[in-house]
């Protein structure tokens, strides 16, 4: 159902009281991010607009309403033997795909395939002020104006209201393995390394409780020859693994410890983790379940090269995402200031000053 | 000029053969790779350092005085020619690569680089830099993000914007930016991604952080001649369909071909309609049972003949015609007027022939030759500058190519870019909304508007004079301006 023009109507109303809206899908990532500033927020409701508008195989591409339940448009794609390659989690079949892309969380899947907004080639949204605007379109390649499609991917809302999203497919690979091993994460950046020129199909990697699991996709010679390649002591393992790690259904995330994400590069140490930790993206991404402060995760993130965010549980209502440089922070507020100038989506939830 | 007191600051601050100023020093300067449009700058700076640069900013800012970035020049859509009265600030001496992080495969480049530089950089430790313009022998690194390029291989390995990982830039006022970073992810809004593509009119690029990779252990070319235009358009598609993502997938008509083959003698079948260039890479064995899978499914759809690169110098060769088309086509018509509009792949075989329809109509040929898994066109229209209203007759072809191409669902602009060329032609793509929108973020970063103005969004006002009034998402574009 398009419910677009019923949105613009609540969102020039409250424009015009300069009344805060939480844009809400299906709730499934409200943990995610600060606490919204306002308490006399609104919530806004896209989850009814909602529906694929145009999938064609044969392009590679999908348009579909924001309120559409992301595992529908998986299972869709699955049956046409295609994929969004991100590999996104699905709260439980719970998520949106508008959440999806306001959050731009990407699975185990992300390193070798690319980012959530790497595959947005086209959005419509609504401004803070009820305009209705597409950017980007239909096709792979498009620089006509400003990117301000791409953009939208991560911006938790504070830019727009998303109404309809176009995304680039990828076929699913021909065939998928998974393998593990026992080993610790140092020695699986050791492995890493040694296959980097070896072409290995990797699209998985992480080290979990002192086990290094890998999944492999492509053609079925390209498998046989990377199976050949294995040390002996990998087992195949089950590839809900991956699954499993994506969703956080793994005992590791069944805790009420703040739990941290932190983005580094693959290469960064191992052994100065503070807490217990997961390791995905073969090294790139590290969950850290730690009694620590966030400002002392922040330090470790940026002594390893990267960035932390406070992911589930420990405290939201201060930042939780890095700080901005000063110059940073305040192109941010005229962008922000461009997009919404009442200040009014999802005010606080990306920074406070936002 | 002597005269000028912004002149006689700048000359203060840099020495006298980094400023030039005399008539036949700016001639080089006049225009990009889009020659027929020119304009002399006032001057041009060639700074060799972030300070200098911060020096030039805040002069330029003190004076008023815009200011228009410049690469390697060879871009094609006027977007680094010179604006009346403005510095031209030429980077081509911020040239040196920084650093190669081998452990994470990326390096850190400044933006007069050369693109192919820097994959001649790696080559020794089986990286490359993947995207790869054709002009990627000369073009800079600088002007490739600010275009955001694409290339024959971005079918599969995206675009320049997907291939950065981090930038550093300098504010029209003069603050520092680092944008991205050396993870997979960085915090707050993705302003990398809008400076990809942007001309040149937010910000000025003084370093970018580049991913490489690992080149593969194995390439191949096929190359299919089809009977029929509308046959090879169609069998893009069933590649796609099939489940293969080709390295490159690229196309030549018949005028094009032959154009390439008395230039470049790559071995193009010249009784073709058209052929299909399409290169697979990965492993060997996975390269072998791709090219067996797509060699049955061509036939299929048509092929007349295929031949598979025996090795890479065959691989080379096959190539060599294609990446020549342009300069091969340059030689047996006195211009040529390139488009870049994109469509989806599904409408390549009727927009081909209408396209071929028009050039009956306008009595002026066009060779394709283009980026057909990517939907990207580049027709060439073929004229001749000295008989009186050719190039008008080109443009009016050309500006109706486009629209096709935007009712399509597709844009003016793969990955050329829209400069001042394609200014009237936005005016078909977007709204006033969204031109507003344009306009409001550009001067989010340049509140004063004097980077690189006029160029990439056009003024309302220009739209709405050049009655581009067709129903845009089903309404009137401009509805909020008096038509007389």
């Amino acid at each position: 159902m398009d419910i677009s023009q019923q949105l613009q109507q609540q969102i020039i109303d409250a424009a015009q009281s300069r009344q805060a809206l939480n844009i809400i899908g299906n709730n499934s990532k409200a943990f995610y991010g600060c606490t919204i500033a306002d308490e006399n927020t609104l919530p806004l409701d896209v989850s009814e607009h909602s529906g694929i508008i145009d999938y064609q195989p044969s392009e590679l591409t999908l348009t579909a309403r924001a309120g559409t339940p992301l595992r529908k448009i998986i299972e869709l794609l699955a049956e046409h033997g295609q994929m969004l390659a991100f590999e996104p989690p699905t709260f439980d079949g719970r998520a949106s795909l508008g959440g999806c892309i306001a959050t731009a969380l990407a699975g185990p899947r992300r390193p070798w395939t690319g980012s959530v907004r790497d595959y947005v080639i086209g959005i419509r949204v609504l401004t803070g002020d009820g305009k209705d605007v597409r950017f980007g379109g239909k096709v792979m390649k498009n620089v006509a104006g400003y990117d301000l499609f791409r953009p939208m991917a991560g911006a938790l809302g504070t830019l727009g209201v998303i109404l309809d999203i176009t995304l680039k497919l990828l076929p699913l690979p021909e065939r998928e393995i998974s393998y593990g091993m026992k080993m610790d994460a140092a020695a699986m950046q050791t492995i890493l390394h040694d296959w980097r020129y070896a072409s290995m199909p990797l699209s998985a990697s992480s080290c979990y409780n002192n086990m290094f699991s890998i999944r492999l996709s492509g053609s079925a010679a390209a498998i046989d020859n990377a199976i050949s390649k294995l040390p002996e002591t990998m087992q195949e393992i089950s590839s809900d693994y991956w699954q499993n790690l994506n969703e956080h259904k793994l005992p590791f995330f069944d805790d009420p410890a703040p739990l941290y994400r932190l983005v580094v590069p693959g290469n960064a140490p191992c052994d100065q983790l503070d807490g217990e930790s997961l390791i995905d993206w073969a090294g790139a991404l590290r969950w850290i379940k730690s009694r620590s402060s966030f400002k002392e995760i922040q330090n470790l993130a940026a002594a390893l090269g990267g960035t932390a965010s406070v992911y589930r549980n420990g405290d939201h209502v201060e930042d939780v995402f890095m700080p901005l440089s000063e110059p940073l922070l305040a192109l941010h507020k005229r962008i922000k200031d461009v997009m919404d100038p009442a200040g009014i989506l999802n005010p606080g939830r990306l920074y406070r000053e936002l | 000029m002597q005269n000028n007191p912004f002149i006689q600051q700048l000359s203060k601050t840099l020495p006298e053969d980094r400023l030039l100023l005399k008539q036949e020093d700016l001639i080089p300067y006049e225009c990009d790779g889009l020659s027929v449009l020119r304009e002399q700058p006032l001057a041009v700076a060639i700074p060799e350092t972030e300070e200098e640069i911060l020096n030039i900013l805040e002069l330029c800012r003190q004076y008023s005085i815009a200011v228009v970035t410049r690469g390697a020049g060879t871009g094609l859509s006027g977007g680094a020619r010179p604006v009346a009265g403005a510095l031209l600030l030429s980077m081509m001496r911020f040239n040196r690569i920084l650093d190669i992080d081998e452990e994470n495969l990326s390096a850190v480049v400044e933006p007069g680089v050369r693109n192919l530089a820097i994959t001649e950089a790696v080559t020794d430790k089986g990286l490359y830099y993947a995207p790869d313009p054709s002009s990627q022998i000369a073009c800079s690194i600088g002007g490739n993000v600010a275009e955001n390029s694409g290339g024959v291989h971005c079918l599969k390995y995206g675009l320049t914007v997907h291939n950065i990982m981090a930038l550093k830039v300098i504010t029209m006022e003069g603050h520092v930016v680092s944008l991205g970073n050396n993870t997979l992810e960085a915090p707050g809004y993705d302003l990398m991604a809008i400076l990809n593509g942007s001309e040149g009119m937010l910000a000025i690029i003084t370093e970018v952080h580049v991913r490489l990779r690992v080149k593969p252990p194995s390439a191949r070319v096929m190359l299919a001649a089809f009977d029929d235009i509308e046959k090879a358009g169609d069998a893009v598609s069933a590649i796609i369909n099939a489940g293969v993502i080709p390295a490159g997938l690229e196309m030549m008509d018949a005028y094009a071909i032959s154009a390439a083959e008395d230039f470049a003698h790559a071995g193009y079948p010249l009784d073709a309609a058209a052929i299909l260039l399409c290169e697979l890479d990965g492993l060997e064995a996975e390269v072998n049972e791709h090219s067996d899978r797509l060699k049955t499914l061509l036939f299929e759809q048509g092929a007349t003949d295929i031949h598979t690169s025996k090795n890479d110098e065959e691989r080379q060769r096959f190539w060599a015609g294609r990446k020549a088309a342009f300069p091969a086509v340059g030689r047996i018509s006195p211009d040529y007027y390139v488009m870049d509009g994109t469509i989806p792949r599904a409408a390549l075989g009727s927009v081909l022939k209408q396209i071929d329809d028009w050039s009956e109509e306008y009595g002026l040929a066009v060779a394709n030759v283009f980026h057909a898994g990517d939907g990207n066109l580049h027709p060439l229209i073929l004229y001749d500058a000295s008989l009186p209203g050719e190039l008008q007759k080109a443009e009016e072809f050309g500006t109706r190519i486009l629209k096709l191409c935007v009712e399509h669902g597709g844009t003016i602009s793969g990955e050329h870019g829209v400069g001042v060329e394609k200014l009237d032609a936005m005016c078909v793509q977007f709204d006033s909304d969204e031109l507003a929108l344009f306009h409001a973020l550009k001067k989010a970063f340049d509140p004063q508007s004097l980077l690189n103005p006029g160029k990439a969004v056009p003024s309302l006002h220009r739209c709405a004079e050049l009655g581009a009034m067709h129903v845009h998402h089903g309404k009137l574009p401009f509805p909020e301006l008096e038509r007389f």
